[in-house]
């Protein structure tokens, strides 16, 4: 009997025990599903974040365009001017007056979005991180050597510093 | 653990990625770029090491110290290479290293190639770091799928050399793969068409449980977007002089223009029939300067490159009868590299396959975007293997409102899950129910779309229109299940509906509809203006009624009078069938502000009256502040 009975306890303690294990295994259970639902709204809340930053970004950059487009609209009318102009009555002197100005009007409409011309001149020392050299001329000195001989194409940086187009050089390269 | 970064260590260009939330993105360089050139230079004067750009940028000038293509000496014996020519191909000096394999003269040194990407990678490393604000130590890189032990024992070395622990090296097709989430998907054989800027590279794979298996590879070392360029140039340089008996390859500064105007058109008739190669003062002989200009169509680059093109056929071929499949068993086909991006070579991959290629990614990026999913991957980020789980709603999700118009809620695209909450009001005076009528489609009315499902909530309190608050909610779960709910915040009655087939659209079903409603946006953007010309005249007569009923006492008759003959010219001419939008819109307007010139009139009147008695009076006025409840939704159910 004495056996019976601790056998009994012994499966009513049992059965406890496995009902609290069932009931923490179903907290669990649910935590856990809370915590994988939480996570994927989480996910999904970010990837609508990036769309919706995405459209602000695409709306941003129309509006952006819109703006140059206007500044260079009003650049093509001077240049159609001044072919109307080229070959009357106004010398070569006053043309090339005409065409300069227009000139310095896109490098203003360059400086407002933030461009500036990168200044090289000739006899500068190559610098490969504004200049890109498309090819080389031999050098009359040591001293000129990797220095700038003809600057081809003018390079441009953008107002926080980094290089938005390299100059195009001819370099002086020296061999003994 | 920080982020495990990946990267496509290319022959001519790297890239790398990282994966944030799931989502996997590109890392730019210091300089701005995606991707960076696998090239490294030592100034003359030995003084400065250069990488990536300005290596490329000084070039022409420093040729014996600038060293690109080392990829195709990572990890090789002297006799590959050497009986492959790769090492006269290149202007810097290779020998035999003692141990068999490969050595570079950098500087007054010899370095194995690996310590030469090391370079290249001690670069990317230190970027990716100054872009994500944090240290980043661990790197997936990718290899061609038919680089051997050694080269892929030298590319993790280079990592090593770096400062990079290489968690895995990984075939780069099998990271375009893992890129487009193919590894989900049951078993199936894939080829990956990788057309880059110097190379080609076929695969043909296995994927079964996540496990990929090369089955073949093939390729042309040296076939890739440098020689449609040359293609190009050729075509131009020929025409040129023809017309003016001057050879424009004989000045450099010519050329560069060339170059650059070649890839330009090429990129450009990728997304157009035609453009113009305009080059002005191109050149000048004693006749003075000489422009170029010409027209050039696809079709004339098609007839230039064609044969590029159909060469890569071959070793297409080759790797199938080499994998032992028929084209036919490929399943999917991914398109890597710049070139694929040309309407030629995805027309003839999908001839030659019967199929429509992967394009969605970069086809400059999805080696990196794949690498860094492995990355995410092995850095326990278990968000990136769900997130391609991750659904979108194919069709906005809305519900019908006044005048039958379909008010959004949830756009399509969204990805799920995801809810929405807006606040609704009743269109008539004591309304004690609304109807929930659920929508999925883009068509701005109600009736074009379809009904997903409707309830009525009822037992609202009688109150004036517009004045109960109706909140519905539209939640959708991770497995697309919708659930709509409605509920009177006054009364908390509540309602709800369960709609299990909100997202299982087939792609060609969404095309069809998004199509449709994208010719009719006009025509139903009219409509729906239209009619809340309607809705918004009828609520300010109702407003206009209100107010002359509640002020009666205070109004004199000819106002009255006015007021009332304002808004039955207003009632007249949106009751008619056909009445015209445009008219009632300006008829709205001008009742709105006869309303509130009386409006403000009867103010100003009431304000003097107080003035009058407040004279007789000192005890100073006990002013409470007032709540304005915003108006809700203008969209009334």
């Amino acid at each position: 009997m004495a056996t019976d009975t601790q056998s009994d306890s012994s499966n009513v303690r049992d059965d406890t025990v496995t009902d609290q294990s069932n009931d923490r295994i179903s907290e669990l259970q649910s935590q856990l599903e809370q915590a994988n639902e939480a996570k994927l709204r989480a996910l999904a809340d970010f990837q609508n974040y990036r769309k919706r930053m995405d459209a602000e970004r695409a709306a941003m950059k129309e509006q952006a365009n819109s703006m140059l487009m206007h500044s260079l609209a009003d650049i093509i009318d001077d240049y159609y001017r001044s072919v109307k102009h080229s070959g009357k009555d106004a010398g070569p002197e006053k043309q090339l007056d005409g065409l300069s100005m227009v000139f310095e009007k896109l490098e203003g409409v360059l400086k407002d979005i933030g461009l500036e011309v990168i200044e090289v001149n000739e006899g500068d020392r190559f610098d490969p991180e504004t200049m890109e050299a498309i090819t080389t001329m031999p050098a009359h000195s040591e001293k000129e050597d990797n220095t700038v001989m003809h600057v081809e194409s003018k390079g441009y940086k953008k107002s926080n510093g980094t290089v938005f187009r390299t100059a195009k050089v001819v370099t002086a390269r020296y061999q003994s | 653990m920080g982020k495990i970064i990946g990267i496509d260590l290319g022959t001519t260009n790297s890239c790398m990625a990282f994966a944030a939330g799931g989502d996997p993105d590109v890392i730019t360089n210091k300089e701005g770029n995606r991707t960076t050139p696998s090239i490294v230079a030592l100034t003359s004067d030995n003084k400065e090491e250069l990488v990536g750009i300005s290596a490329k940028n000084q070039m022409v000038t420093n040729p014996a110290q600038t060293f690109y293509s080392i990829k195709r000496l990572i990890g090789r014996r002297w006799d590959e290479v050497g009986s492959e020519g790769d090492n006269k191909r290149l202007p810097f000096e290779v020998r035999k290293s003692k141990k068999g394999g490969v050595e570079v003269k950098f500087g007054d040194s010899w370095l194995a190639p690996e310590a030469v990407s090391a370079k290249v990678l001690a670069k990317l490393k230190s970027d990716a770091e100054a872009f994500l604000g944090e240290t980043v130590t661990e790197a997936v890189i990718t290899v061609p799928a038919y680089f051997d032990d050694s080269q892929r024992q030298a590319t993790k070395n280079a990592g090593k050399i770096a400062g990079l622990e290489v968690k895995r090296i990984i075939n780069e097709p099998t990271a375009a793969a893992l890129a487009y989430g193919l590894d989900k998907k049951e078993d199936k054989l894939i080829a990956v068409y990788d057309l880059g800027g110097g190379t080609f590279d076929i695969s043909i794979l296995e994927i079964g449980d996540g496990v990929f298996e090369v089955k073949s590879t093939n390729g042309d070392t040296h076939l890739g977007g440098d020689d449609f360029d040359e293609a190009i140039i050729d075509w131009l340089v020929d025409d040129f002089k023809k017309e003016q008996n001057i050879d424009l390859r004989e000045d450099p500064a010519a050329l560069q223009r060339l170059k650059e105007a070649a890839e330009k058109a090429k990129i450009t008739l990728s997304t157009t029939e035609k453009t113009e190669i305009n080059l002005p003062y191109i050149t000048a002989d004693a006749n003075g300067p000489k422009h170029m200009r010409k027209d050039f169509t696809r079709a004339d680059l098609e007839r230039l490159v064609g044969d590029l093109v159909a060469k890569t056929f071959e070793p297409v071929k080759k790797a199938l009868k080499d994998a032992g499949v028929d084209k036919s068993e490929i399943e999917d086909v991914v398109m890597v590299g710049g070139m694929t991006r040309m309407p030629m070579v995805t027309r003839q991959v999908k001839e030659f396959f019967g199929k429509d290629p992967h394009q969605g990614v970069n086809p400059d990026e999805v080696v990196a975007i794949g690498a860094a999913i492995q990355g995410a991957v092995l850095a326990g980020d278990s968000s990136v293997s769900d997130i391609t789980l991750l659904d979108v709603t194919p069709l906005t999700l809305g519900l019908e409102t006044l005048g039958g118009i379909r008010t959004p809620l949830i756009e399509r695209n969204t990805t799920i899950p995801t809810e929405k909450t807006q606040v609704f009001s009743t269109a008539a005076d004591n309304q004690t129910a609304v109807e929930i009528h659920v929508l999925q489609g883009e068509r701005e009315m109600a009736k074009d779309n379809k009904t997903l499902g409707r309830f009525m909530l009822e037992g609202i309190p009688p109150a004036p229109r517009g004045i109960p608050q109706v909140e519905v909610s539209f939640k959708i779960d991770a497995n697309g299940i919708l659930n709509v709910s409605a509920r009177d915040k006054a009364s908390g009655k509540e309602q709800s509906i369960t709609i299990t087939a909100s997202t299982q659209l087939d792609d060609s079903e969404v095309d069809a509809l998004v199509k449709e409603a994208a010719e009719k946006a006009s025509e139903d953007k009219q409509n729906k203006e239209r009619i809340e010309a309607k809705i918004e005249a009828e609520s300010l007569v109702l407003q206009l009624e209100k107010f002359v009923d509640e002020m009666k006492d205070k109004l004199d008759d000819a106002d009255k009078e006015a007021l009332k003959k304002a808004a039955d010219e207003l009632k007249e001419l949106y009751s008619k069938d056909d009445y015209d939008a445009a008219a009632v819109k300006e008829k709205t307007k001008e009742v709105s502000t006869l309303l509130q010139e009386k409006g403000a009139a009867m103010y100003a009147k009431a304000a003097e009256e107080v003035e009058k008695e407040e004279t007789g009076s000192s005890e100073e006025a006990d002013v409470q502040e007032g709540e304005v409840i915003e108006p809700d939704d203008s969209s009334k159910k």
